[in-house]
This record gives C-alpha cells, structure tokens and sequence, in this order.
C-alpha cells in the first residue's frame, strides 16, 4: 500500500467514524446522505459495466484504451453494493412508502404498494446484486486478454446487456424515482443508465490522462489522437445525457400535471436552485470545451474536460436524489460530507490500489495468471 | 493562344502522390492535383491551407439559432402577447427546440454554400477541361497540373521532369 | 470500428479496376438498358402513385370524413403513416452520417441508396399532417407569414415544431445527399455520350473536377453536415414522438417516447434498407458490392433497435400501472385485451417475436428469409404506430365517450398509394442516378487493396 492509498484510507475511516456519530444523533438525516453518496458510488461500476459490454459488442480502439480503469472500476462493485447495507437495514427512514402510517400516502401511491413493499423490494435488490455480480465476473473474466475476438463472447454480452438494461432499471425506479412514490417518468431509468455510462467513461479518461500523456498515445482511428477519439465518445455520451434529460423535462413542461410537475419544482426552490445552475453551467462547460479540438488535442485540457463532465454527474445525481430527502438548513450537509469523506475515502483508497495491481482485480483467477 | 498550363496523367494514387512529391521539391509552387476521389496526402504536399469552414458552420448555426429565436421572443412578447394555457410567455423550453432546428438549418447551409464558393463552384468552364486527357470517365486517372504561372515553369524543362515522374502522358492545356 | 475478422464477409468481394467499378454502377444509369423486370415492377408502382392521386383528391373532395377516423379517435391512419414513413428516413441518415462518424468502411457502397431512401420517405411522410389538416389549402399557417389576421402560429404546440423539424431534415438530407453525389455527377457527365444526358449531369456536376483543393474543404464540410444530421435526425423524431406526449390523453403522455420512437424508427428505418438491397443487389448483380456483410450488419444494428422498442413496450407497460392512475391503467389493459387486442398481440409477435430470429447468423445470411424478415417488421412497426396513435384517445378519461374508429378504403387507397409511391421514385433514381457511390467505393478498394 502506497502512502497516498493509506491516506485515503484514514480519511475514509475518520468519515466512517463521524458518520457514526452522525446515525446516532440523527440516523433518518445521516442515511439520507449517506444514500445519495452510494449512489454516485455505485453508479460507476455500473456505467463500466455497460461500457465494456457495449465495447465486447462492438469492438473499436477507444476501448482498448479505456480497459484497465473501467475494469478497476467494475472491480469496485461489491463494496458499493456492500455499502447499501445500511440503508437496507433502515429503508423505513429514507422511503416513504416504507414507513409505518401508509395512511397518510396519496391514493396513487395506495395503488402501488403491491410493488413498493419491503419484501418484494428486498427480493429485487437481491436479484439485481445477483445480476450484476455474476456479470462482474464474466466480464472481468473475458476483458482480460488484451484483444480478444468479439465472435466468442458476442452473444454472451449481448445478453449481459439485456439483462443489466433490465437490472439497471428496476434499481433506478426502486431507490431514486420511489423517493416520491408519486412521481412516475417512463425515461427515468434511461437517464440514470446513460449519467452512469458518462461518470464512469469520464473517470476513465481522467486516470488515463493523468498516468500517461494520452495525447500522442496512439490507438485512436487512422489520423485521429486517441486523445480525441475518446473526447469525442465522451461528447456522445454525455449528449445522449443531456438529450434524456431535457426530454424528461419537456415533457413534463408539456404535461404540467402536479404530480410531475412537482418534481421539478423541489429542485428548483430555494438553494437547490443554485444547485441547478451549477449543474447546467458544468454541462454547458463541458459540452462547448468538447467541441474544440485544441482542448481535446491538449493534456491539460483532456484532464479538466473529464473532470468536469464527473463533476457534472455528481451533481446529477445529488440534485435528484438529494433534495426529496433533505431537512434543515445548509448547515445540515455536513451529514453529506462525512458520508462523502467515508465513502470517498474507502473507494479511493482500494481505487487506486487495484489500479496499481491490476493482476488483483480478476483474484480468483491470479493462479492461472501467474501459471 | 495563351497555356494554361502542363497537365501529367498518371495510372494510379501512388504515382501521382510521387510525382507531386517530387515537383514540390523541385520547387513547383502553381500546381494541383486531380483524382476521382480525395486522397489525404496530397493535402501536406501541395501545402493546402487549413480550411475555415468550420467557423462559417458555426456563425450559420448560431446565427439561424438566434435569429428564429428572437423571432419568437419578438411575437410572444412585443407582437401578439396572449395568454395561451396559462403558459408564460416566455416559454423557453419549446422555443429552444425550434430554434435548435434552426440552428441546425442555418449551419447546414452555412456549410453548402460556403463550400461551394470557397471552391469557385459552380464553374462550367475551367482550361482543365481543355484538356483532351482530363475525363473521369475510365474512373481511375490521376492528374497533376503545373500551372505556366509557375516562376518555375519552363515549358521543356517541366515536361521532361513528369514524365521522368512516371507519367503516362503529358499534355499542353490552352486557357 | 469493428474490425473485419475471420468468418465475417468482407465489405468488398473480388478484385476490382477503377474503370470496372465507375462502368458498373454508371451504366445502370446511361446504358438505359435496364432487365424487363424493372420496368414491370415500375408500372405496378406507377398504378398505385395513380391510385394515391386519385385517393388524395377524392380526401380533399369530401373531406377527412372519408377516412375511418370517427369520435372520439379523430388521429388515425393519416398519423400513423406519417410516423412510419418519418422513421424510415432515419435509417438512411443514420446509415449515411453515423457510419461516416464513426469511420465504418462498410457504409460506402450503400450510404447512397439509404440517403434517397430518406429524401423520398421524408416527401411522403410531408404529405400526411398537411392531408390530416382537414383544409390541406392552408397549411401554410403554420409559417410565420404576415396575415391579415395578425396573428403568429403557436410556438408552444408541437405541430408547429413538427413543421420545422421535417422542412429542416428533408433540407438538410437533400443538401448532404446532393454534396455526396457531385464527385459522382462528374463522373456520369464524363461518360455520357448523348447530348442530352451530358447537359444534365453536366449541369448538375456544378463543374465540379476533382481538385485537390476542392476535396481538402468538401471532405470537412461533408463530415461536419454528418455530424449536424445525426443530432437532427434525434431531433426530428423526437418531436414527432412529443406531438403525442404533449397531450395528456391516456397512453401519450409518457416521457420515454423520444427515445423509444427514434429506436422504433431504426427498426422500421433498417428493416426498409433490408426491403430495398436485397433486390437491388440481386436484380443488378452488385453482389460482390454489396456484400452479406452489409446485410448481416444491418440485421444485427435491427436486433439492437428492436430491444430498445421492446424496453419500450415493457416501460409502457410497467409505469400504466405503476401511475396508480386508473386511466393508465384501464388504457393500457384495454390496448392488450379490448377491441385493439388483436393487432396489439400481431404487433407484439412480429417486433418483438419474429424479430429474435435475427440472433441467428444463419438466418441473417439466408437472403430470402431475411427479406421476409424484414417485411414482416416493416408490417409490424406500422400497426405499432396505429396502436400508439388510436389506443390511447379511444379509452379516454370519459368511459362514457369510449369508442373506436374503422378503417376506411381511403386509409388503405392513401397509404398504399405512397408506398408505390415511395418505390417508384426509388425506381426513377435508380435510373437516373447512380445508386452505389462511385467515388467512394474506388476510395475503398484502393484501401483494402483490391485494385487489380
């Protein structure tokens, strides 16, 4: 363990430990935070999940490149799904359609309790960890040559598609869009899936770039730096974001009914308003800075163009996620910054570590690696 | 009858881009290359500038964006203001979508056009087509022209130079 | 970006000259002597673009009421056509511009078939809201025209958008389609012999020679106009897609409908690409240009599309009832069980049944069965869009206006009537200009290396 990696380890264990402290005063606030920071946390080893599949699908140079940190990343999964734990054990606080008084719910949410209910949703969760791990382990298992033939693992990924569209839905509905039982957003999941695929490719590039000088690498197609053939990914991506979302968002204009439109308008008032902004101007920031080819030919520009597009789904996912659970004054976000610093600090910390040792991250196969 | 200049016919891509090599450093300044479909590398050897289309797409897009956008802003608020379902009138979300066609619109002419004028087009009579061996009708031909405005262009010397090149044929091409 | 590997076809079979390929593909055009077949086919077509003029005006004679629509579905076949018909085109952009940006080899030989595909597609799809207005003569309300009535058209309503994306794509498509064919008018108008078709390639060809200079700045701007066409084309469906959407009928106000119409106008966009080549490539002998790989790739890119509109499906589904609403959900029981149902459940069996039989290379590469194939999608995706668009009003929040609408001969005479029409002008530009690109095909056999 390198010294930076026992770093991230000690502020992850000081955050766990105020964490603690933070559940003891007020747990339904401390895990309020502490879900919207797993959720960022588990969204990346589900977007490299997608990405490499999508990669082992359809081939190309950009992912060989991309590999070894969407594969550390994959790797992660199991100590994010292991960090939903507590929320699992306290779902009554976070959920509303988890508390005691049902009573009090609208008659719409009544309609569907037959779905949202704590067995059935446990049953759900446990399938879906199911999928995804078995999928970690095909797909860390077959990206491990460095080229190997698509024809083999064709179909085999092709169905690891289908059903991690199905498992990323049904986790997108289940623990963000049931936060207000009442609102319901035949895209939602889509968009979660698509913010997912441009975290995890947007710190992709960033570790990348910031190991080696990504831009006279070679790799990209015929004339093209890797550097902007991966920029320019990145752009796609992160317009198919942007393009679900504003969706989502006409749409719900259009309709203007109050169940809907109420979504919107809780992220809109008081202080999440200033959130929004940010989180357009980071998408706007990102998205022009894709276009110029000077920027995505540069090192230092390939680093901020990244770090701004995962800085940009952050905040995705802490302006939807958030706000619904949210009481008290700003004061109140230091519950957010211990589960940050915790979770952040775990993460990082075994991050960087498996990217050091990438022969670590396929463990149950290090005999055969080394035989 | 004045020349135009010495057109080089040449079988395929790879004699071309030799012979264009080699009277670029025989220090040829006035010449072109024609081929029946682009080939990159002539680009580095004739020198071809950088082209600034791309910024005439961009001023198209942006300028139909804002155009057809203040358009709309101009008859919601200042024209016709009407209260239509309660909606402000200002509804940027809708207006944005129309105006992002707009965009699109103008910067897909910006380009069309822009193209076509930096190349000179349409033009129906070039001395090229003078040319008795100048046809993409056989599909495969490759020609290079060296133009007599050439301070290098000696009507002798520069014949000799193509065909020693490789090419199959050199002919006088009036203006 | 895939690379060609063992036991997949190459995307350019045998060796080929530059004289041989630009005489192949030109002398469809000028050697005027096309098989008798063609011109057989033709004149069935011709029959339907007769009965589509006479359905046309005798809708404009008596008015929409000849068409099956009744109340409370006042949206019928006339919608349906035009969301068919739009998504068709977008498989020609999508072949021609997307393949382009992401440098796929494979797309040369068909890009140009595909992009008159969507020209022609985008005309026919043009002709059905202006039909569905009821006085088709005033369409131009839609424009910002100075009137005597002062007023503006209503920017906040989907039809008028709908109105700009459609003039912008069918623009836009023209202006790409026209760019990529001036290499090849040069051509054509070199190799004409007769006076006449010299004048007008001639003229069309601009003067266009072949400079080095002239294709540095044509290869940017052909590559920036595809990558303006690929968001255009996302656009474009999207606001057909948000005609529905915006209204909060029952089964249209769903925020996955963007998304799950662009996929669904893939599906329906490559199923009509597999309709037209397969013909072509064996009625023309350009088997050898456009190979099986074509073909299986563009059965593979169908599979792809197809799982997104059978999310699509199971989105819908799920959310009418997870809504909690009792319309939703009464709509969406009544679409699978009422009087709909059955061309629902034929629906169901041919996007989402038939489709799967695609996951088998033996039965993309088996040429007949994969034109049934993509028939019986083309079948499917039509009766999705009617579902989509009459479903919905006929269970309405008024059980007591339920009630559903027929279809009419005029509903079969107009849609029928352009698909001759559709083919009869794919017909024309196949004798008029060259459907493979010369210029790039030679492009391509030079870099493989397959110049004799």
């Amino acid at each position: 363990m390198s010294r930076v990696e026992q770093g991230f380890l000690s502020a992850g264990a000081l955050g766990l430990v105020v964490c603690g402290l933070g559940v003891s005063l007020d747990a339904k606030a401390m895990l309020s935070a502490w879900l919207s920071a797993i959720l960022f946390a588990l969204s990346l080893p589900l977007g490299a999940l997608t990405i490499l599949m999508v990669h082992g699908l359809t081939g190309g140079r950009w992912g060989e490149a991309v590999r070894q940190p969407l594969r550390t990343m994959t790797a992660l999964l199991p100590l994010a799904l292991v960090s939903l734990v507590p929320v699992l054990i306290r779902l009554d606080l976070v959920f509303p359609w988890a508390g005691a008084d049902t009573a009090k719910l609208q008659e719409t949410v009544h309609e569907k309790l037959v779905y949202l209910n704590l067995p059935f949703f446990l049953l759900r969760f446990a399938v879906c960890a199911a999928i995804w791990l078995v999928l970690t382990w095909i797909v860390l298992g077959t990206t491990d040559a460095p080229a190997n033939s698509n024809e083999r693992n064709g179909k085999k990924f092709a169905l690891g598609l289908v059903l991690h569209a199905l498992s990323v839905s049904v986790f997108a509905i289940d623990w963000m869009l049931s936060l207000e039982p009442e609102f319901t957003s035949t895209i939602y999941a889509l968009c979660e899936a698509s913010a997912e695929v441009v975290g995890a490719f947007a710190l992709a590039i960033l570790v990348l770039a910031a190991r080696r000088a990504v831009e006279v690498m070679p790799g990209g197609e015929e004339d093209v730096a890797l550097s902007e053939d991966l920029a320019n990914m990145l752009l796609g991506f992160l317009l198919t974001w942007i393009y679900l979302m504003f969706m989502q968002w006409v749409v719900v204009w259009g309709g203007d009914l109050p169940d809907e439109i109420r979504w919107y308008g809780m992220r809109s008032a008081g202080g999440w308003l200033y959130l929004l902004w940010l989180l357009i101007a980071l998408h706007v920031a990102a998205f022009a800075g894709l276009l110029s080819r000077r920027l995505k030919r540069s090192h230092r520009g390939l680093v901020w163009l990244a770090a701004v597009a995962l800085a940009g789904h952050f905040i995705d996912i802490f302006w939807r996620v958030r706000p619904p659970l949210f009481a008290g004054g700003p004061l109140a976000l230091w519950h957010d910054a211990a589960a940050w610093m915790g979770l952040g600090g775990l993460w990082l910390a075994l991050f960087l570590f498996l990217l050091r040792r990438p022969d670590r991250v396929v463990w149950w196969k290090r005999e055969v690696a080394h035989g | 009858m004045s020349l135009y200049g010495l057109m080089a016919v040449f079988a395929g891509p790879e004699a071309l881009i030799a012979a264009a090599r080699g009277m670029r450093e025989r220090g040829y300044r006035r010449m072109d290359a024609f081929s029946p479909f682009p080939m990159k590398d002539l680009e580095g050897i004739l020198e071809i500038p950088k082209t600034r289309l791309p910024w005439a797409v961009l001023a198209g897009g942006i300028a139909g964006a804002a155009l057809v956008y203040a358009l709309i802003w101009y008859s919601v608020e200042v024209d016709y203001p009407i209260n239509v379902g309660g909606r402000p009138l200002h509804s940027w979300p809708p207006f944005v979508i129309i105006a992002f066609e707009a965009g699109i619109l103008g910067a897909a002419f910006a380009g069309f056009l822009g193209v076509l004028a930096a190349n000179g087009l349409p033009r129906y009579h070039h001395p090229v087509f003078n040319a008795e061996s100048f046809s993409y009708a056989r599909g495969g031909k490759f020609y290079l022209l060296i133009e007599t405005a050439d301070p290098k262009y000696r009507k002798g010397v520069t014949r000799g130079q193509l065909t020693r090149l490789g090419a199959e044929m050199v002919e006088e091409v009036e203006a | 970006m895939a690379e060609a590997s063992a036991n997949s076809p190459a995307v350019l079979r045998g060796r080929h000259d530059f004289p041989e390929i630009s005489g192949r593909i030109g002398s469809i055009v000028l050697g005027g002597r096309l098989p008798r077949h063609f011109w057989t086919a033709f004149l069935l077509c011709f029959l339907l673009v007769l009965l589509l003029l006479y359905s046309i005006t005798y809708l404009i004679a008596v008015g929409v009421g000849g068409l099956g629509i009744n109340m409370p579905v006042v949206w019928g076949t006339m919608i349906s056509n035009f969301v068919w018909w739009i998504g068709i085109g977008h498989a020609g952009t999508l072949i021609s511009a997307v393949l382009l940006l992401l440098r796929q080899p494979w797309r040369a030989s068909i890009n140009r078939f595909a992009e008159a595909m969507t020209l022609f597609a985008v005309a026919m799809a043009g002709l059905f809201p202006i039909l569905h207005l009821g006085r088709p003569w005033f369409f131009y309300w839609l424009l910002p025209l100075p009137n005597v009535h002062m007023h503006w058209p209503q920017w906040r309503s989907p039809l008028v958008w709908d109105f700009a994306a459609i003039a912008t794509y069918a623009t836009v498509s023209l202006l790409f389609w026209y760019m990529g064919l001036l290499p090849d008018l040069a051509v054509l108008r070199d190799r004409a012999r007769s006076r006449p078709a010299q004048l007008f390639y001639g003229i069309l060809a601009l003067g266009w020679r072949g400079s080095a200079y002239h294709w540095a700045r044509y290869q940017v701007v052909y590559f920036l106009l595809a990558a303006l066409a690929t968001p255009l084309v996302v656009s474009v469906h999207s606001i057909v897609s948000l005609d529905f959407t915006f209204a909060i009928t029952p089964g249209y106000h769903s925020t996955i409908f963007p998304p799950y119409f662009v996929a669904g106008a893939l599906l329906s966009g490559f199923a009509m690409v597999l309709t037209i080549a397969i013909p072509l490539r064996w009625a023309f002998s350009v088997k050898d240009l456009i190979t099986l790989r074509h073909m299986d790739n563009a059965a593979k890119l169908m599979i792809a599309a197809g799982m997104v509109v059978a999310y699509g499906y199971l989105s819908e589904a799920f959310f009418a009832w997870y809504s909690g609403e009792p319309y939703e959900r009464t709509m969406m029981a009544q679409r699978a069980l009422g009087p709909y149902a059955p061309l629902f459940w034929i629906m169901l069996s041919l996007n989402c049944g038939v489709l799967q039989l695609l996951w088998f290379r033996r039965i993309r590469r088996n040429m007949p069965l994969l034109f049934a194939i993509a028939v019986a999608i083309n079948v499917g995706m039509w009766i999705e869009r009617y579902i989509i668009v009459v479903t919905g009003p006929s269970r309405d929040y008024l059980p007591s206006a339920w009630g559903e609408q027929s279809l009419a001969w005029l509903d079969f005479g107009i849609l029928f009537g352009s698909i001759g029409t559709f083919f009869a002008l794919v017909f024309l530009f196949i004798r008029i200009l060259p459907a493979i690109t010369i210029f790039e095909v030679e492009e391509l056999a030079e870099e493989e290396g397959k110049i004799r």
